[in-house]
């Protein structure tokens, strides 16, 4: 595998019927708060990009070949664009755009009058349905590629274009965005995932774009998993606040800040959570996120890194700086604790973990 | 952990009595005061597993969809 994680979300940390919390900062630079319970996919939680309104998410890293995996499900029929990769600068690279009669453009920069690659044909994407999209994206201005699957099907796939929208050599992809800034066009999102794909690997097959086969994700969907029951790792004592167990105080979706949470302020201390088995016939995991909303309070800088227990072995990510107000970061995983591959048992048995490691 | 929530101890008082009875009227009691800062605080911990497949119910693939 050589996509390599760089951000995700589900929308569904943030919102029960009645409350939603603010995904910013860190989770989103920026999003239109319009998360809500009938958004989603089965049911679920997700984002309603109305008219005008964007998400838009500064990468940890900057993607040198830019990979978004989200489900995505119009509510009617119009041109416009549904996602973008930008440089650091915010200069549009791509544009990914749904057309009027369901089909589907790629257009170097934000203009349809730089289409280079589609139009697919019609009804790829049918309104009131949710699919997978899937677009990796390479800028460059003679070598650039175009992939597009539509729930695991290629349906672009175009070499040897301009694909640079922005004239900064090396920005590449630094910045995605879902939504449509400019458009009237109402549609549902739910599970952005983001990676690097690093280079095309896998044969084109013959009579591309249909018998693409190049390194994708094809369709996937997040599960949330929060505490409930201590893990088998920790290390200290934290202070539980507004609950009597580890796991109530740090399951709260929505966050509720300083109402319920747990505190602890001593150096390499861990807390430690299992959580609920993963939905019967998940047949595969692909990646995990460990997300935390949290926040210091005191002046002094405390870090913290997140991680995950497997077979007793810990893993962590690179230690983050913790603001005075409440903030999200997130920490992606491809393998399991103990550096095996990820599959539904093994994660079934894999704590979640939060190290103050400053 | 346990030995860094009790960091604060109230200062001992010395008061001085107007009347010159007794200079020392008043000792304050020693105070351990929970140390409810230098944290940091989690109200939430959590997964995003991504995974197969993306439903028990695939949708529907409408290639062939007319529009009009």
């Amino acid at each position: 595998m050589s996509l390599t994680y760089s951000f995700a979300d589900s929308f569904g940390l943030y919102t029960t019927a009645s409350t939603v919390s603010t995904p910013t900062p860190n989770q989103w630079d920026a999003i239109a708060q319009s998360i809500g319970t009938t958004y989603g996919r089965f049911g679920g939680v997700g984002w309603r990009q109305a008219a005008g309104s964007i998400a838009i998410k500064t990468l940890p890293a900057t993607l040198t070949v830019g990979g978004m995996l989200f489900a995505f499900n119009p509510q009617a029929n119009a041109t416009g664009v549904i996602a973008q990769w930008t440089d650091s600068a915010g200069t549009v690279q791509g544009s990914l755009a749904r057309n009027l009669d369901g089909s589907m453009s790629v257009y170097r920069g934000s203009s349809s009058a730089n289409t280079i690659a589609g139009p697919t044909a019609a009804g790829v994407l049918p309104i009131n349905s949710y699919l997978d999209v899937e677009w990796q994206y390479y800028p460059h201005p003679t070598a650039g590629t175009v992939d597009v699957w539509v729930a695991g099907v290629c349906v672009i796939s175009a070499s040897g274009l301009n694909t640079r929208g922005s004239a900064v050599v090396g920005s590449a992809c630094s910045r995605f965005q879902l939504g449509d800034s400019t458009g009237a066009t109402q549609s549902y999102f739910s599970d952005p995932y983001v990676y690097e794909a690093a280079s095309r690997t896998g044969a084109s097959g013959a009579g591309t774009p249909a018998s693409c086969t190049f390194e994708h994700y094809g369709p996937k969907r997040f599960q949330i998993r929060t505490g409930n029951a201590d893990g088998t790792g920790n290390v200290g004592t934290p202070t539980l606040v507004g609950g009597a167990s580890l796991a109530a105080v740090t399951s709260d979706i929505p966050e509720n800040g300083d109402t319920s949470y747990a505190a602890d302020g001593t150096v390499n201390d861990v807390i430690s959570l299992a959580h609920a088995a993963l939905d019967a016939g998940t047949t595969g995991v692909s990646a995990i996120a460990v997300v935390a909303c949290m926040r210091k309070d005191d002046t002094a800088a405390r870090q913290v890194a997140l991680g995950i227990r497997t077979s007793s072995t810990n893993a962590f990510a690179s230690a983050v700086p913790t603001s005075a107000t409440y903030a999200y970061t997130q920490a992606g995983f491809q393998v399991d604790g103990s550096g095996a591959a990820l599959t539904p048992t093994g994660v079934n048995s894999t704590e979640i973990l939060a190290k103050i490691a400053a | 952990m346990a030995a860094n929530r009790f960091t604060q101890l109230a200062e001992l008082e010395l008061t001085e009595n107007a009347n010159a009875k007794a200079r020392l009227t008043r000792l304050a009691g020693l105070a351990l005061v929970e140390n409810t800062a230098a944290n940091v605080r989690i109200p939430q911990l959590a997964f995003l597993v991504l995974t197969d497949p993306p439903s028990t119910v695939p949708p529907p693939l409408a290639f062939c969809q007319v529009i009009g």
